[in-house]
């Protein structure tokens, strides 16, 4: 690889990287929904597992501005990026922590993360999102007590 | 980043990415290595060098401290009730101004203090300001939003939000 | 002066030693995979847990690992602030970190463990492997606990 390649290889790590970061940043409270789902393509997936599978910038928007109503604080730390890139497309896998009110109480959220992005005008764009959670758990129990709550009721 | 930035100019600004967030674990790492330690003589001299020497700190709990000295006397206090820290710094996102000789940062710290004793759940998102001089990065202005902290047996959902700074 | 061409090597190892972290991270979430784990390891490496363990050679690592998760049910290994030092010969290296771990002992008990890794790397025909791991743990506390009543719990 010339040297070229190579820094351009290193850029475009970072970039990725800021996307994710950014990503992570607007569903944070108090939640920014349309710069959240700015960074998907326009028919891009964010699949939520037992939360739903959303599909296209609109669904995507609508479902993290609702967040608001439903989980008046959280906080994502993402972090632990694996994170390749081929010419212009990319993958990553990262942890992420969560710390939402839901109904009032206090919750830990454990999970992992992937993504598929892909690099269009200049600017990388998430295609599609995915998690697996660990435990989302009252945190006055522990995810041994009480690994998930429901948060689709 | 423009492609007409030469190879040089491109190298250079990786550099100084990877230099501010070399900086700000270097800052978490220090920090904690202070407050754990049993004979603290802390802030000590190694740590305020991390700063420019018209440095802020500020944030929405502590209110805003400008200039080393008082930087020593905000970080003495902190010593002088902490006795184990930890600060878990994720997912940085620095910015290297066109000029190069400035950068802004953007973070998250999850935190695990023991103050007077107790267990203490710590959560911050910083906006940071860096300067280089001498070609040297230092930290020219902390900006620490604390989301929360919290009694370990407590849990963050008990207390009233703090109140955020503007941007 | 460092080269144009050594500039760059330098943060493509620092890119490097920091997937090889997230990949071992990534393998001890994984039930503590040994094979996965143990080929990131050079022959004559030494992994240091304190209260886990010290073990010498790529063997005794992989074997440690095979019964981890005997102990350790379920564990996510969120390691960041990573601050790395390559040497100038560009083949050897030095990394620091934090983990912060929720995790599940048999028991089963919920548990928060933290520390800090000191590690040493080694390049061998290009590719990046640790050397030395030395996890220094701040906290191994039973949930219900937290770090200040009981610091580290008895693995008895």
């Amino acid at each position: 690889m010339s040297i070229e390649d190579r820094i351009r290889t290193l850029e475009e790590i970072e970039a990725v990287r800021r996307v994710l970061a950014a990503v992570g940043a607007t569903c944070d409270a108090p939640y920014d929904g349309a710069a959240f789902a700015g960074h998907f393509t326009e028919d891009g997936v964010m699949d939520l597992m037992e939360m739903g599978v959303y599909t296209g910038r609109a669904a995507i928007q609508e479902f993290i501005d609702g967040m608001r109503a439903r989980v008046p604080f959280t906080m994502h730390y993402w972090d632990g990026y694996a994170i390749d890139v081929d010419g212009a497309e990319a993958t990553a896998t990262w942890y992420g922590f969560e710390t939402p009110n839901l109904n009032g109480t206090a919750h830990l959220g454990g999970l992992t993360h992937d993504a598929t992005l892909k690099k269009i005008e200049g600017c990388w764009m998430v295609t599609r999102l995915g998690q697996q959670l660990h435990f989302m758990t009252p945190y006055d129990k522990g995810w041994v007590r009480q690994r998930v709550t429901d948060q689709t009721a | 980043m423009p492609s007409e930035r030469t190879v040089e100019q491109r190298l250079q600004r990786l550099e100084d990415i990877a230099a501010v967030r070399q900086l700000k674990h270097t800052y978490a790492k220090l920090m904690d290595a202070g407050l754990c330690h049993e004979n603290k003589a802390w802030p000590d001299d190694r740590f305020l060098a991390l700063f420019a020497d018209d440095a802020i700190w500020e944030s929405n709990v502590h209110g805003r401290h400008e200039g080393r000295e008082a930087l020593r006397a905000l970080f003495a206090g902190w010593a002088a009730r902490i006795t184990f820290a930890k600060h878990h710094t994720i997912a940085p996102s620095i910015d290297i101004a066109p000029s190069g000789a400035e950068a802004s940062g953007h973070w998250y710290t999850w935190e695990t203090i023991t103050a007077d004793g107790q267990p203490i759940w710590l959560a911050a998102t910083y906006n940071d300001d860096f300067v280089k001089r001498d070609r040297r990065w230092l930290i020219k202005h902390v900006r620490s939003n604390i989301q929360f902290r919290s009694p370990y047996h407590q849990g963050w959902a008990a207390e009233a939000p703090l109140p955020q700074m503007g941007a | 002066m460092a080269s144009l061409e050594e500039k760059v090597q330098r943060l493509l190892d620092i890119q490097e030693i920091r997937d090889l972290k997230t990949q071992y991270a990534m393998y001890c979430d994984d039930q503590y995979n040994p094979d996965g784990i143990a080929s990131l390891f050079v022959e004559d490496a030494i992994w240091d847990g304190g209260m886990f363990g010290h073990y010498e050679g790529r063997a005794a690592i992989r074997e440690f690992f095979a019964g981890a998760s005997d102990t350790i049910e379920f564990a996510l290994h969120l390691t960041v602030g990573d601050k790395i030092e390559v040497d100038p010969s560009g083949t050897t290296a030095k990394g620091s970190w934090y983990i912060i771990m929720p995790a599940t002992f048999k028991g089963p008990q919920a548990m928060w463990c933290a520390g800090t890794y000191r590690d040493e790397y080694v390049k061998v025909d290009g590719k990046w492997y640790f050397q030395n791991v030395n996890a220094n743990l701040d906290f191994v506390s039973p949930y219900e606990k937290g770090w200040v009543a009981e610091q580290y719990t008895d693995l008895e």
